[in-house]
C-alpha cells in the first residue's frame, strides 16, 4: 500500500491525474478503504480502546488507594474481572480479536492485582520484583496466547525489571554491576528475543509483524550503540569488550536484513548507528582541544556521512523493490 | 514495483482519470525512516556548526546584528542549495546550514530584544512559517511545522489562551490529510507542514507539554487570565471529531443507507461527548482516522502514539483525583464499548466476524 500510495502522490503532484479526477482515481485505485475494511477498522479500534480505558481505570482506581473500599472487595473486583476475561478468552479463542484483547487485559490486570497485593500487605518489595512476578506468571498465558503485542508487553516487562533490579542492586557478592554490564543484558535480551523471534516467524505466520521485531532491533541497537560510545569516551575505565561486540552486531544486523530478510528500516538503523559512533570518534579526536576547527570538520562529516546513508538506502530500496 | 505501477496504470487509464498515455518511470522515494535519519543528522551536524560558530567567531554571538545577519545568510545559501537540487550532500549541508541559520537569528533577536514574555515564542513562530515558504526541502518544513506549532502553543498559552493552538492545529491537519492528494503546486509544503503539526500534536497530548507546565506557572502571576475556558477546546476537539466523520460518510459513504450514516453519526457524538472529559481520545481518534481513511500506516501509528501519551499524560495529571479520572475513563470505556456495539449492529448490520 506504501507504494501504491507514492505512485498516487507521484501521478497527482506531476499532473498525470488532473486535479479534478483525483478523488475517482484514488477510489479507483483501491486506497480509499471499502466498506468492509471500515467496519474491520471501526469494530478494532472501539473494542481495543473501550477494554484498555476500562484497565485502565482499573489501574487508576487502585492507585488512588481509596479506604472506602474494603481490601478484600478491592481483591474482589480485580480477581474477577481477570476470570472474566479469561472466561471470555476461553470462549472466544485466540483466533477472535475479541478473544486477544480480552487476554491482553487479563494480562494488564495480573499487574494491577500484584500492586494490589505489594500495596495492602506492604511486603515491602522492590519495583523490580512486581515486574517480574509479573512477567513470570502471565508467561504461560503468553505462550498459549500466540499473540505478538502480548509477546512484546513481556518483554517490555523483562527489560523493566532488569533495570529495576540494577538500580537496587549496583552489587551482588562484591560485584559491582556497573551501567555497562546493565547495558550488556539488555542488549543480549533484546538481541536473543530478536534472533528467536526471526528465526520462529519463517514457520509462524502470526509471528510476521516486522513492527514487533523492528521495537525489538531499536532496543537492542540503541543498548550497543550506546556501549560503543562509553568505550570511545571513557576506554580507560571501561573494557573494550564493546570494540568487538559492536562491530559483530552491526556486520550481523547488515547479513541478515540485507540478503536473509530484506527489511530497510533495520539498515537505517544500522546507519544512524555507524553515524553515531563515527561522530563520537571523531569527536574524541578532534576535539580533546577544543579548537573550532574540529567542530567544522565534524559537521561536515556528518552531513557527509548521513548523505552517503542516504544514497545508499535509496540504492537499497529499489534493490528490494526490483 | 514496476509491474505494481504499470497494473496501476492501466486500472486508471481504463477509469478514464489520467492525462497522458505513456506511464511515467516510477520513483522508488524514501520511507519516513530514512528521511527521519536525515533529519536527525541534518540537525547533529547543525549543532557542530554552531559550536563552530560559537567558539571560533564568538564576535558574531556577542552582536545581535553580526548574528542575525549571519542567520539570514544561511538561510540564503540553504534555500539556493534546495532550489537548485544538487545531489543528497548538497541537500543534507543546506539541511543544516537552515538549521544553523535559523538558530543564529533566534540568538540574535534574543540578545537585542531579551528572552520576555510571548515574543520570542511568536518570533520563532513567524521565522519557521517564513522557512516553510521558503525552503523547498521536505525534512525542513516538517521541522518547521512542528516548531511553529508548539511554539503558538506556547505564546498563546501566555496570553490565556491554551488548547487554542491544540484545536487550530486540529483543524490544520484534518484539512490537509483530507486534501492530502490536492497539495499540489503552491499548496504542496502544506504536506511536510501537516506531518509537522501531525508531531506537534502528538506532544500536545502527551506527558511532556509545555503549555501545561506554563499555565500552572503562569497561573501564580497576578496579570494571568484565561481568556478561554478549558472546556471550550476539549468541546471543539470533540466536535471536530463529529465534522470528519460526517464529512467521510458524505464523501465516501454516497452508497450507504440512511440508517447506517445516522448510527455512525450518532456514536461518533456520543464518542464525542468523552472528549469533554478526555480530550486526548477525541485527538487520537481523529488522527487515526484520518489515516485510516487514506490508507497512510504514519498517521495510523502517529494516533496510536497520541492516544497512549496521553492516557501517560493523564495520569499525571493534577486537575482531578484518581479516583475521578479512573471514574472517567470506565465511563469512556463503557461509551466506547456501546458504540462499537451500536455501530456494529446498526451500521454495518452483517454477522459479527472478527477473525484476523
Amino acid at each position: 500500500m506504501g507504494s501504491k500510495r507514492s505512485l498516487l502522490l507521484d501521478w497527482a503532484e506531476s499532473g498525470r491525474i488532473p486535479r479534478n479526477r483525483i478523488d475517482r482515481a484514488l477510489s479507483v485505485s483501491g486506497l480509499y478503504p471499502d466498506s468492509q475494511s471500515w467496519r474491520r477498522f471501526i469494530d478494532r479500534l472501539l473494542l481495543w480502546s473501550g477494554i484498555l480505558a476500562l484497565a485502565f481505570s482499573v489501574i487508576f482506581f487502585l492507585a488512588y488507594n481509596w479506604d472506602a473500599m474494603g481490601r478484600f472487595a478491592k481483591f474482589a473486583l480485580v480477581e474477577c474481572l481477570i476470570v472474566a476475561a479469561l472466561a471470555g478468552y476461553w470462549k472466544l479463542g485466540r483466533d477472535d480479536i475479541k478473544g486477544r484483547v480480552a487476554l491482553m487485559l487479563a494480562a494488564i490486570l495480573l499487574g494491577a492485582l500484584l500492586a494490589l497485593f505489594g500495596q495492602t500487605y506492604q511486603t515491602g518489595a522492590d519495583p523490580w520484583q512486581l515486574f517480574a512476578g509479573w512477567a513470570l506468571l502471565i508467561l504461560p498465558w503468553v505462550l498459549v496466547g500466540r499473540f505478538p503485542a502480548l509477546w512484546v508487553v513481556w518483554l517490555a516487562l523483562i527489560n523493566l525489571s532488569l533495570l529495576l533490579f540494577f538500580s537496587v542492586f549496583p552489587k551482588i557478592w562484591g560485584l559491582l554491576f556497573s551501567a555497562e554490564i546493565q547495558l550488556y543484558l539488555t542488549l543480549a535480551v533484546n538481541t536473543l528475543a530478536l534472533a528467536i523471534w526471526e528465526t520462529r516467524a519463517r514457520h509462524s505466520t502470526w509471528l510476521d509483524q516486522r513492527w514487533a521485531t523492528r521495537l525489538l532491533a531499536v532496543a537492542g541497537g540503541f543498548a550497543v550503540t550506546l556501549l560503543m560510545t562509553q568505550t570511545i569516551f571513557d576506554w580507560q575505565d571501561i573494557s573494550i569488550v564493546a570494540s568487538i561486540v559492536y562491530p559483530l552486531w552491526i556486520g550481523g544486523l547488515y547479513y541478515v536484513y540485507r540478503y536473509q530478510i530484506q527489511d530497510l528500516f533495520m539498515l537505517a538503523g544500522g546507519c544512524l548507528s555507524m553515524i553515531v559512533i563515527v561522530t563520537s570518534l571523531l569527536t574524541r579526536a578532534l576535539l580533546e582541544d577544543g579548537d573550532p576547527i574540529g567542530f567544522l570538520l565534524i559537521a561536515l562529516a556528518v552531513i557527509g556521512m548521513s548523505a552517503a546513508a542516504g544514497i545508499w538506502l535509496k540504492h537499497i530500496n529499489r534493490e528490494f523493490a526490483s | 514495483m514496476t509491474d505494481k505501477a504499470e497494473s496501476l496504470w492501466k486500472k486508471l487509464q481504463l477509469a478514464g482519470v489520467l492525462e497522458g498515455t505513456v506511464m511515467p518511470k516510477p520513483e522508488t522515494g524514501s520511507p519516513w525512516y530514512v528521511r527521519l535519519i536525515l533529519g536527525v543528522s541534518g540537525w547533529i551536524a547543525a549543532l557542530f556548526l554552531l559550536g563552530f560558530v560559537a567558539l571560533g567567531m564568538e564576535f558574531i554571538l556577542d552582536s545581535s546584528t553580526a548574528s542575525i545577519t549571519l542567520g539570514i545568510g544561511g538561510l540564503v545559501a540553504a534555500s539556493a542549495i534546495f532550489h537548485r537540487t544538487l545531489n543528497d550532500f548538497y541537500e543534507q549541508f543546506g539541511l543544516a546550514l537552515s538549521f544553523t541559520g535559523q538558530a543564529l537569528i533566534m540568538f540574535g533577536l534574543v540578545e537585542w530584544m531579551g528572552w520576555e514574555g510571548s515574543t520570542p515564542w511568536w518570533q520563532i513562530a513567524a521565522l519557521q512559517l517564513l522557512v516553510t515558504a521558503v525552503m523547498p526541502n521536505f525534512m525542513q518544513r516538517l521541522v518547521a511545522g512542528y516548531l511553529a506549532t508548539m511554539a503558538l502553543s506556547v505564546a498563546l498559552t501566555l496570553h490565556g489562551g491554551p488548547f487554542i493552538v491544540l484545536v487550530l492545529a486540529t483543524v490544520f491537519v484534518v484539512l490537509v490529510w483530507l486534501n492530502e492528494f490536492h497539495l499540489t503546486g503552491w499548496r504542496a509544503p502544506l504536506r511536510p507542514m501537516g506531518y509537522g503539526v501531525t508531531l506537534a500534536l502528538v506532544q500536545l497530548n502527551g506527558p511532556y507539554r509545555i503549555d501545561q507546565s506554563l499555565i500552572l506557572f503562569a497561573d501564580h502571576t497576578d496579570d494571568f487570565e484565561m481568556v478561554l475556558p478549558l472546556w471550550a477546546g476539549n468541546a471543539a476537539t470533540g466536535l471536530l471529531l463529529v465534522a470528519l466523520v460526517g464529512f467521510l460518510i458524505s464523501r465516501r459513504g454516497s452508497g450507504w443507507p440512511l440508517q447506517q450514516r445516522l448510527t455512525t453519526l450518532a456514536a461518533t457524538a456520543v464518542l464525542a461527548l468523552t472528549s469533554l472529559e478526555a480530550p486526548g481520545i477525541a485527538t487520537g481518534f481523529t488522527i487515526l482516522l484520518l489515516g485510516f481513511a487514506s490508507s497512510n500506516r504514519v498517521l495510523n501509528g502517529l494516533g496510536i502514539i497520541v492516544l497512549l501519551f496521553y492516557i501517560s499524560a493523564y495520569y499525571y495529571n493534577l486537575q482531578d483525583t484518581l479516583l475521578v479520572k479512573s471514574g472517567i475513563l470506565a465511563a469512556t470505556g463503557s461509551v466506547l464499548l456501546l458504540a462499537r456495539w451500536i455501530v456494529l449492529r446498526w451500521a454495518f448490520p452483517q454477522e459479527m466476524q472478527s477473525h484476523e
